[in-house]
């Protein structure tokens, strides 16, 4: 009568309609080359998955798709065979972590926590390029920051075209990584009409949902005891950055680990910086390394590399995007000052100022820079500075604001730029 | 001992009162039907339970329900057994429940879920006992509540219904009034979430995911601390997540904003509870001159508050919510305010175009009372200047929107207060259009087959065209006609979404496509009608069957003189670049090509024009860029040399308008209110000041024009420099959303900037 069961039923019978397929990831029986040629062993296999469904076309044929899937000990090994009737006309426009969704591609999403919270999905087109990022809640675009540190290779064949990859499982964000791992292959193409195919059976809306993923089974990466907590690069600050890692030890016995940051300087080799350090057993830690970069790194990638015994555990590689100028943006380059009010210019340090004797000299000079109008000293006491800038005689116009960040009476960094003064509305 | 034993007694009776007061919960449904546990059912028939009167004509409705997603599409509306049901009839009811003892009470009422159609408008307004209260709104999956305070006297409670058309009534609870703060913070809270939010069997599938406050606590002040009450002020353009604390700098900084003369201008504030507050209202007062006689009355002034949703990440993401800040809602009632969250009140000033040029001060008042009985009083100065200013439209861009009528449904009502009621929206509808200085909507021209031809329903789209002319709706207006009817005719098969499924048809297609074409435009011409743009397919895909079909169908549709074809494609897509020369107008993501590139490639082609639909600052995916939303709007738009703006949608309502969660995909935009009048969003607001910033632009421009043709080089040059610096500060981007923009006050210390170089070169003249 009241009961309200049968609502109940129908809501925990939602999953059940759906068709979830578990595959168990097979070892790699032989060394395999990363050619864009399927000429190993492990390639002649029946392949993982062969059957894929159409997304968002009707009673549409669809090509056929074949993904093998492979692990080795340090990674996860792909190859997939695409045919295609009109290879001429493949679509290939995207750049790396560019709409490579608006390319003939394939598509692969992996829940390595295997907790159906977050996945990385990892997008690669006909010519090997590569789109991949990480999604942290259900709904929310990638952070295509991430890098996958994946090998690829591309092939286009007279009827089909290949992907070849090996991804190291220490590229993947989850630590420990889970042996079961929902995942979804999916693949676009563009040579006639736009198509979309998925290997997923379930009542699907949107390549990400990751309820409907299916389950990759059995990846068997050697337990190391050492489990990482977090990892941040810092703040990214021009010049000096902190980078840190927060990690425990689950072995009854401390282990020797080393931390490298890597990242490409002016001349276009790596600049590293290394740091060995000991964690006792089962204890938790966290290990800094300071970093140098500069503005010119921006859009360049970063790595961080954890390694026990020359063995790689973890790394984790991103873009460098928002570096800070130590002398930061203004928060307003147009100002107002009254009669009785200065214009405030507010902008940020970023820098570590702690136990450092800094000094800002400010200097307001005309638009064509040719005279000094006023200048003002200040110390810096936070990261937070405001520049109070009065003279009874300013006018409204346009100047040039330039900022001298002193130690011990030495200039360490400057900075110029444009701003307007203007009058105040409230006076 | 004695007066000790005088209270006990007192307090021993007001025990047993309220110990002996009873709750009653009464379910409206069909007999039949599941009732929710705890309710008494009430169908159509009397009982011991109700006596209707002998003139009611009520019909007992129930509605099966499941929350099955079903191929990926979930239900429209959630309901549980309370709200599946309900009594409904037209015009009058009215009954009796006996049962309820004399007493003070609060009687909660619940409406909605009637079924019928979607252009069915209920109309209940509630007389229970002495207190009265109503509701109304459009279609089957809505549902409302009304909370009114009554006494009941011997006899029980009488309920009188009476409705201007249809009324529908699922449950009332009746609560005595010493119990109600309880039972609401308590067992009804429950019920409450699961009509409103989700049911509790589907919500524990979802999850929450809030804003993480990363604000410290600011430290409150002896005022502060003993008014439980904190006022702050932030830009409007700057999120107020519902439980976040304000900067330190933001308590009591002061309320000001400046204005032209004739532009609307937002004043906004917050509050900040430190307790629970059970009732807060506002009312504004006189913006007064400097002079007596100098005024702006608090007529112009409209009070609105920011309500915050249950939203999801993404319209058509499940499984995932938070709550945001969204709606601009009327203040009409007092509203509750719980310990620890926001209230933000949002002012905004239609300055009279006639109005003195000077500062304007007044202040709000806020009367904010707990449980208890405790009033506090807070007042908050507001500073208002008006700027000698008349600001100038460019009137070569075009403001639009994706927009579709209400009035189109009415021929699916059956009764005339629902039509007259969307009538009425429809009005509403275009009013606020106007007011917002929009120009174009998208329209579709059917197709009649007679005599085997298509022959285009002309004197149906008069009744369109007629709606926009009287509104200001003067195009051009992009148009589609029916290409997918033709497509249906020639292929017998269906083109697919997006055309994925289109395969060429045979060149008698083409023609018909040029001849249907032909007779619109001579129509068009003898009707005098505004512009049509030609908009054979909405966002064609990229394969290359597809771009070739749209070539040849824009082909056909240029043969005819005169006209002009609308595409909705990225036109930076090189997929795209066979369309090219049969193309007019490119509407696409914003601003996907460069400035320099897009009036290079107008001033090549005339004709030519690049429009966008800036959907990622629409609500469709998140409800708060609103610093995206007025930089995409104003300067961003003024920069891009783009030449309209016609975002998806005007107002997207699934299920209820005010039920995010509910169906696949969800709610933003406009919402309505219960006469039809558009509730606006914050993020429309962001539009109308991006706009705003636009108008201060373009008369700076068209000053600067003015003075250097009247000899003042130097002057002209001065402003000139300005402008030139705002562009170079504008860090360029496709899509103004979240980074990279500039902070909420620089908007307006550019457009300070701007309106201060107008007044010194309006003083030339």
């Amino acid at each position: 009568m009241k009961t309200i069961l049968p609502y109940l039923l129908c809501l925990f019978s939602l999953p059940l309609l759906a068709q979830f397929n578990s595959y168990n990831l097979p070892k790699a029986t032989g060394k395999i080359t990363i050619d864009g040629e399927l000429d190993e062993p492990d390639w002649k296999q029946k392949p993982l998955i062969t059957e894929f469904r159409p997304f968002n076309v009707i009673n549409s044929e669809i090509p056929q798709t074949n993904v093998w899937m492979l692990q080795e000990e340090e990674a996860l090994v792909i190859a997939v065979e695409c045919m295609e009737e009109f290879p001429n006309a493949l679509v290939t426009k995207a750049r790396h972590d560019g709409s490579v969704w608006n390319d003939d591609h394939i598509e692969f999403f992996f829940d390595t926590a295997g907790e159906r919270k977050s996945c990385v999905q990892i997008l690669v087109n006909a010519k090997g390029v590569v789109a991949d990022g990480i999604i942290s809640t259900p709904g929310k675009a990638p952070d295509w920051k991430w890098e996958c540190g994946a090998e690829v290779q591309t092939a286009v064949q007279a009827d089909r075209w290949i992907l070849e990859m090996r991804i190291p499982f220490a590229s993947f964000p989850s630590s420990p990584l889970a042996p079961d791992w929902p995942f979804h292959v999916a693949r676009s193409r563009y040579t006639m009409n736009a198509m979309h195919m998925t290997a997923l059976k379930g009542p699907l809306k949107g390549f990400h949902e990751m309820q409907f993923f299916d389950t990759l089974c059995g990846i068997k990466c050697e337990p190391t005891g050492i489990v990482v907590l977090d990892q941040s690069f810092g703040p990214l600050f021009e010049g000096q950055n902190q980078a840190s890692l927060t990690l425990k030890n689950e072995n009854d016995t401390e282990r020797q680990l080393n931390i490298t940051v890597e990242v490409p300087s002016k001349d276009g080799s790596p600049a590293t910086w290394q740091q060995a350090f000991t964690i006792k057993g089962g204890t938790t830690m966290t290990a800094t390394l300071n970093w140098q970069c500069s503005l010119a790194n921006e859009g360049q990638p970063i790595s961080m590399r954890l390694e026990m015994n020359g063995k790689r555990l973890q790394s984790f590689s991103n873009i460098l995007k928002g570096i800070l100028p130590t002398i930061g943006n203004l928060r307003h380059n147009a100002l107002s000052f009254g009669n009785s009010t200065p214009a405030i210019a507010e902008f940020p340090i970023n820098l570590h100022i702690d136990n450092r004797e800094l000094t800002m000299l400010w200097e307001l000079w005309t638009d064509d820079g040719k005279a000094l109008v006023t200048s003002g000293r200040t110390a810096v006491a936070s990261n937070q500075m405001k520049l109070r800038i009065f003279q009874s005689f300013l006018k409204p116009d346009i100047y040039r604001l330039r900022r001298f960040l002193l130690e011990d009476g030495k200039t360490i960094v400057a900075r110029e730029d444009r701003i307007a003064l203007t009058t105040s509305p409230w006076d | 001992m004695n007066t000790l034993f005088k209270h006990s007694l007192a307090c021993i009776a007001l025990l047993s009162s309220t110990l002996l007061a009873e709750t009653y919960k009464y379910d409206f449904t069909s007999e039949k039907s599941p009732v929710q546990e705890g309710f008494v059912c009430i169908t159509e028939k009397d009982s011991d339970a109700v006596k209707w009167a002998p003139d009611s004509n009520v019909k007992a409705c129930y509605t099966p329900y499941s929350y099955e997603v079903k191929n990926g599409i979930p239900p429209q509306r959630y309901p549980i057994p309370l709200s599946a049901g309900n009594v409904q009839g037209m015009f009058k009811a009215s009954f009796t429940l006996p049962q309820v003892a004399p007493g003070k009470y609060h009687v909660w009422a619940l409406c909605g879920f009637g079924g019928g159609q979607a252009a069915t408008v209920w109309d209940v307004s509630l007389k229970a006992g002495d207190a009265t209260d109503s509701i109304t709104f459009q279609g089957p999956h809505e549902i409302m509540e009304m909370l009114l305070e009554t006494e009941v006297r011997e006899g029980g409670l009488a309920v009188e219904i009476a409705s201007r058309g249809h009324w529908v009534l699922n449950a009332l609870v009746i609560v005595p009034q010493e119990q109600w703060f309880t039972a609401r913070d308590g067992w009804f809270k429950e019920l409450w979430e699961e009509i409103f939010i989700l049911p509790k069997e589907v919500r524990k599938l979802w999850k929450y995911d809030p804003r993480p406050c990363t604000t410290p606590e600011p430290r409150w002040n002896d005022k502060q601390k003993v008014d439980g009450l904190a006022v702050y002020t932030r830009n409007w353009a700057s999120t107020i997540w519902p439980d976040h604390f304000p900067l330190q700098s933001e308590l009591d900084a002061p309320v000001r904003a400046f204005a032209s003369l004739g532009e609307s201008e937002i004043l906004n504030f917050a509050l900040y509870a430190l307790q629970e507050f059970e009732q807060v209202s506002i009312s504004v007062g006189d913006l007064q001159g400097d002079t007596p006689n100098e005024f702006i009355p608090a007529s112009e002034i409209d009070v609105r508050y920011v309500r915050y949703m249950y939203v999801r990440p993404n319209y058509n993401v499940l499984g995932v919510y938070y709550r945001a800040p969204d709606v601009l809602m009327p203040c009409r009632k007092p509203l509750r305010l719980p310990k620890g969250e926001n209230l933000r009140f949002w002012l905004t000033v239609r300055t009279p175009l006639y109005a003195k040029p000077g500062l304007y001060k007044g202040e709000a008042t806020v009367l904010a009372t707990t449980h208890a009985g405790k009033t506090t009083t807070v007042k908050v100065p507001l500073t208002f200047r008006v700027l000698p200013i008349r600001l100038l439209e460019d009137e070569s861009l075009t403001f639009g929107q994706y927009y579709y009528p209400p009035n189109n449904r009415l021929t699916q009502t059956d009764d005339a207060f629902s039509r007259a009621w969307i009538e009425n929206r429809t009005r509403r509808e275009h009013e606020h259009l106007r007011a917002s200085r929009h120009t174009c909507y998208n329209l579709t021209l059917n197709l009649i087959q007679k005599n085997n031809r298509f022959t285009p329903d002309f004197d149906r789209f008069q009744q369109l065209i007629d709606t926009a002319n009287r509104y200001g709706i003067k195009g051009p207006l992009p148009t589609g006609f029916g290409v997918t009817t033709i497509y249906m005719h020639y292929m017998k098969s269906p083109t697919g979404s997006h055309i994925v499924n289109i395969q060429i048809p045979p060149q008698e297609f083409f023609d018909e496509i040029t001849r249907v074409v032909s007779e619109i435009q001579q129509e068009a011409k003898r009707r005098q009608w505004p512009e049509l743009l030609y908009y054979p397919i909405d966002e064609p895909s990229t394969g290359s069957i597809a771009v070739e079909f749209m070539r040849r169908t824009m082909e056909a549709i240029k043969k005819v003189p005169g006209a002009r074809t609308y595409v909705t494609a990225d036109v930076s897509n090189t997929s795209f670049a066979p369309l090219a020369p049969f193309v007019d107008v490119w509407c696409g993501q914003p601003y996907c090509l460069p400035r320099e590139t897009v009036l290079k490639n107008m001033a090549e082609r005339p004709g030519l024009e690049y429009w966008a639909y800036p959907n990622h600052i629409s609500g469709e995916n998140d409800h708060t860029p609103c610093i995206g939303a007025r930089m995409t709007y104003g300067f961003g738009f003024w920069n891009s040399g783009y030449r309209a703006l016609i975002p998806w949608i005007y107002g997207s309502s699934n299920g209820s308008q005010w039920n995010y969660l509910d169906a696949k995909t969800s709610d933003f935009d406009n919402r309505v209110d219960m006469d039809g009048t558009p509730i606006p969003v914050t993020l429309w607001a962001a539009y109308l000041e991006g706009m705003d910033d636009g108008r201060y632009l373009n008369t700076l421009e068209k000053l600067i024009a003015r003075a250097k043709d009247n000899g003042f080089t130097a002057e002209a040059q001065r402003a000139q420099a300005d402008i030139e610096f705002i562009r170079a500060s504008i860090k360029v981007q496709p899509k103004y959303k979240f980074d990279d923009l500039w902070d909420a006050d620089t908007f307006d210390a550019y457009r300070w900037l701007l309106a201060s170089r107008i007044i010194e070169l309006q003083k030339l003249f």
